[in-house]
């Protein structure tokens, strides 16, 4: 499956691009052993009362350590740019392929709208303009969906990128096999990456997703038009969607959590159970790591995630008892766990349970209903 | 309304703790550069390939390759020429502490 609106690549567009893939590897694969080792040997012990960080802060007195976070980084930044610049040579095309989509669906950009303060001034994963960047067309749209792809080194349906709402989906038709929503919201739906495929497994509803970014909306309205998908997408905060209580069937979000403002995962499980009308379905799909049960390393991990990489909200949504959380916002029949990975989703039990298989071959998952 | 100017560069920033500035500069630089050596290997891969497919020269040719005198003189220069130009600052800044040491009367 392709579409016309993901940027291409020139044949050193893509050499630089498959670098910037490989080096990604090399920087979390053999170059990261020894750091992992190095972070062991300056554990302060499990009765540490900040343990992670102590061996975060200890790390950084070695240079060995300093210049491996400051590759790492680079190599981040240097997808941006390579993509950026692709995005760049390419921005009047897709504008036009953008123009030229098919007339379904709908985009409402809202000029007063105001992006979160901790989204605003803060580039999640180093992008340059963040998620609200935007150039009034759909270039940071198209610089999000193909630098996503490079990012997942292709681990998330490759190019399509939408494994996350195939997955949402199957955990969908697991649980609530008569689920027939005539509305449905995506809360931080981006490019449409989930929003598109999730909605195709329910043809009759009538298919919303809101997000922070004018760029990428129009971006994801187009996308999603030209793969015969009408999707009615606007500005909007996942803790204050702009519809009326009680207005869908489903409400779901897709790695959404981790980008949230810290301290908020319950105030989006309450704005969920608002948006929901009784008897509604909602669903969170989470990466699969949990913080406690992460070795010494992986919490260390998370620090130079969220420092380094600008991920504000990753301790906190690895952490969070989603089971309590539900509960508390007024939701029932709540289940946790761990849905395979897959592209394809199907009735029946296709790979629910708890535990999970490891990242990208799991993810992690929270239905509950109104 | 929020402040949704694209830009080049990503906010926050963060210092790596206890690393200089130009140390982190430098490790960007080397990162990028190895980023064009990549794209330039790549692309004379390509035209290794594509000169084989045409029937004119393969990767194997230009193996055995051996330049005659001539060749391997306009090489030299090539190189030569390139390290006096990349390793630059090196010079100059030894050519500036020679200078300064010498006007100080030292």
């Amino acid at each position: 499956m392709s579409h016309p609106m993901l940027p291409g690549a020139s044949h050193d567009e893509m050499a630089e691009q498959l670098f910037v893939r490989d080096l990604k590897g090399f920087v979390s694969g053999a170059a990261e052993e020894g750091q992992r080792a190095a972070a062991a040997a300056l554990d302060p012990g499990a009765g540490h009362n900040a343990r992670a960080d102590e061996t975060f802060d200890r790390l950084h007195g070695f240079a060995s350590f300093r210049s491996w976070a400051a590759l790492r980084r680079e190599s981040q930044e240097l997808l941006w740019d390579a993509v950026g610049a692709s995005v760049r040579r390419q921005a009047a095309e897709l504008d036009a392929h953008a123009a030229a989509a098919p007339a379904i669906g709908s985009v409402a950009i809202d000029p007063d709208f105001a992006v979160p303060s901790h989204l605003a001034d803060h580039d999640v994963h180093l992008m340059p303009g963040g998620y609200a960047g935007d150039d009034g067309g759909v270039a940071q749209g198209a610089l999000m969906d193909r630098g996503g792809a490079v990012y997942m080194l292709g681990r998330n349906g490759g190019l399509m990128n939408d494994r996350r709402g195939h997955t949402a989906a199957a955990h969908l038709l697991h649980r609530f096999p008569d689920l027939a929503p005539r509305r449905l919201l995506e809360l931080g739906c981006g490019i449409g990456a989930s929003l598109v495929p999730l909605a195709g497994y329910f043809p009759e509803a009538e298919a919303h997703g809101i997000d922070v970014g004018a760029a990428q909306l129009r971006y994801a309205h187009a996308r999603a038009a030209h793969l015969g998908a009408a999707v009615h997408l606007r500005l909007g905060d996942a803790l204050a969607a702009p519809f009326p209580d009680q207005s869908f069937d489903l409400v779901f979000s897709c790695a959404t959590i981790h980008e949230l403002q810290p301290g908020t995962i319950g105030a989006m499980m309450a704005e969920c159970h608002r948006l929901l009308r009784p008897g509604g379905v909602v669903l969170h799909l989470e990466v699969p790591q949990r913080y406690a049960e992460m070795d010494l390393w992986g919490q260390v991990r998370g620090e130079i995630e969220a420092r380094y990489n600008n991920e504000p909200n990753w301790k906190a949504a690895t952490s969070a008892d989603y089971a309590v959380l539900l509960g508390q916002a007024g939701f029932r029949d709540i289940a946790t766990g761990y849905q395979d990975a897959t592209d394809t989703a199907a009735r029946g039990n296709a790979g629910f349970g708890p535990t999970s298989k490891g990242v990208f071959r799991s993810w992690a998952v929270m239905s509950a209903i109104r | 309304m929020s402040d949704t100017r694209p830009r080049t560069h990503p906010v926050p920033r963060h210092a790596i703790a206890g690393m200089s500035e130009s140390d982190d500069q430098l490790i960007g630089m080397v990162t990028a550069l190895a980023a064009q050596l990549a794209v330039t290997r790549e692309r004379l891969d390509t035209v290794e390939r594509l000169a084989e497919a045409a029937g004119l020269f393969g990767p194997d040719a230009v193996d055995r390759y051996v330049p005659d005198e001539r060749a391997q003189g306009a090489r030299d220069a090539i190189r030569q020429t390139l390290i006096a130009r990349i390793f630059r600052p090196i010079r100059d800044a030894a050519a500036r502490t020679a200078r300064a040491l010498e006007e100080s009367g030292r």
